[in-house]
């Protein structure tokens, strides 16, 4: 079996999407679970301490997120080439739902940066006493976590698009496809849930597991056994 | 005919592109100059009291600010359209990054006008005493710190992948397209580098001058001299 130039690439970038959905995952996790090392949930002087005590590592945290971000223009691309055979404007417009949610990841990395000043700056502190820049941090969190959800609303009409295209294709088997697209529409479910009853937010982050699995089968299935180009050709 | 056609647009998009290299890079350096000649350097009283009395012009030079921003989507767009015909996937992914670059360029712009909206009001009721105000300006320069250096992480990502298609596509002379993927690369070191390490070391701002000069060679290459498809063609053609 012979593939033409723009199949070759298509398996290449199937592939690199595979890649990336790993990296994108771990690149958030490592992130997030380094940056929540630091935190001691209502108490700012504590949390300044431990920050300031290791900057490097923290402000090593808040890049591994800002990777994850960067990472998924690069994870959205290759899903784009791998399925655009498949609906062309379709492809195209779960693209742009991902660059929007790598955008917003962006910027809260951005609010990461800034607000990493407040804690070490020890000019801040001294100016405003230690409750006025605790109003802020706890601003940022609420930043963080309701931009998390806004971007997961994104990520998610992307990811649904994507998985129902791999789905119509056979690239993939379609239990992985569908498993994929069920974890998709269950993490829209627990997002839209999350911003009417944040009471419910530990719960609710429960959601996100089946897709968690997903990501990480298909992201393997796809570095290691790439796409099966022939049941398209049969 | 078809393919006539398309090369003519190929020609006039990259035209556009080297106009676009030169205008937002004098919109920039003209709105940086302008809100710096304001700006006092450690003593926010008389830089509030000179940004109150000439307000209109510290925020002309903001709005150039966002103006490069916005054009940052046009280079983008028109780069697309020069090389697209070279790898049609690279050139989106770098349209892509382009595109993330400009919106959080332009969503850092809108913090920077709240920021100093905020800032200004604290100054003029007297809310915020003098220390608070100097801690408050020094949150907002490490916010602009940060918003470059992120943002240059991302155009640079997307800056790489444009002047390799440069290369690989003959378009330009190769020590130009060289010298801007050599400027391209360095940027996202100095951009990681920078938020990073707490204290980055001030020579890390050199890392800019090899695009600086890159894309003011490649803006008036390609405004003057356009695009050379010969090459390209002949490689076809062989």
């Amino acid at each position: 079996m012979t593939y033409s130039d723009n199949e070759k690439s298509q398996i290449r970038y199937a592939r690199l999407a595979g890649f990336m959905y790993l990296f994108v995952d771990l690149a958030y996790v490592a992130g997030v679970m380094i940056a929540n090392r630091f935190e001691v949930p209502g108490n700012f002087t504590e949390t300044a301490h431990a920050i300031m005590k290791s900057e490097l590592l923290y402000r090593i945290g808040l890049t591994s997120i800002f990777i994850g971000a960067l990472s998924t223009v690069f994870l959205a691309m290759g899903l784009y080439v791998t399925v655009k055979h498949i609906d062309k404007n379709l492809a195209l417009l779960a693209l742009l739902f991902r660059l929007v949610e790598a955008t917003i990841f962006g910027l809260q990395s951005l609010f990461g940066f800034v607000v990493l000043k407040v804690f070490i700056g020890s000019d801040y502190t001294n100016a405003f006493g230690s409750s006025q820049p605790a109003v802020l941090v706890n601003l940022r969190s609420a930043v963080n976590s309701d931009g998390f959800i806004v971007a997961g609303l994104f990520f998610c009409m992307g990811s649904i698009i994507f998985f129902y295209l791999l789905l119509k294709s056979t690239y993939l088997p379609k239990a992985l496809s569908a498993f994929g697209l069920f974890g998709t529409l269950l993490v829209t479910i627990t997002n839209f849930a999350d911003l009417l009853l944040p009471q419910y937010h530990k719960t609710l982050q429960l959601g996100v597991m089946p897709l968690g699995v997903a990501e990480i089968l298909v992201g393997l299935w796809l570095l290691i056994k790439g796409l099966d180009l022939h049941s398209r050709e049969s | 005919m078809a393919d006539c056609e398309t090369e003519r647009s190929q020609i006039r998009y990259a035209k556009l592109a080297g106009f676009m290299y030169l205008f937002i890079m004098a919109v920039y350096l003209l709105g940086a100059w302008i809100t710096s000649r304001l700006e006092v350097p450690g003593n926010i009283v008389e830089t509030a009291h000179r940004v109150v009395e000439d307000e209109l012009l510290f925020r002309f030079g903001q709005a150039l600010g966002s103006l490069s921003a916005l054009c940052a989507v046009l280079l983008a767009v028109s780069l697309y359209a020069a090389v697209r015909v070279i790898d049609r996937n690279l050139a989106l992914l770098a349209l892509a990054f382009e595109l993330v670059y400009a919106a959080v360029g332009a969503v850092s712009q809108l913090i920077d006008y709240a920021f100093l909206k905020q800032q200004l009001d604290a100054y003029s009721s007297g809310i915020l005493d003098v220390k608070q105000l100097s801690a408050q300006a020094d949150l907002h320069s490490f916010l602009d710190a940060a918003a470059l250096n992120i943002a240059c992480i991302l155009y640079g990502a997307g800056s790489i992948l444009f002047f390799y298609l440069f290369l690989k596509a003959k378009y330009i002379p190769r020590i130009l397209a060289a010298l801007g993927l050599f400027g391209s690369v360095l940027l996202p070191f100095t951009g990681f580098a920078s938020i990073i390490f707490p204290h980055p070391s001030k020579l890390l701002q050199l890392g800019w001058l090899p695009i600086f000069v890159a894309e003011v060679s490649v803006g008036l290459w390609l405004l003057f001299k356009g695009v050379n498809l010969r090459s390209q063609r002949d490689e076809t053609l062989s």
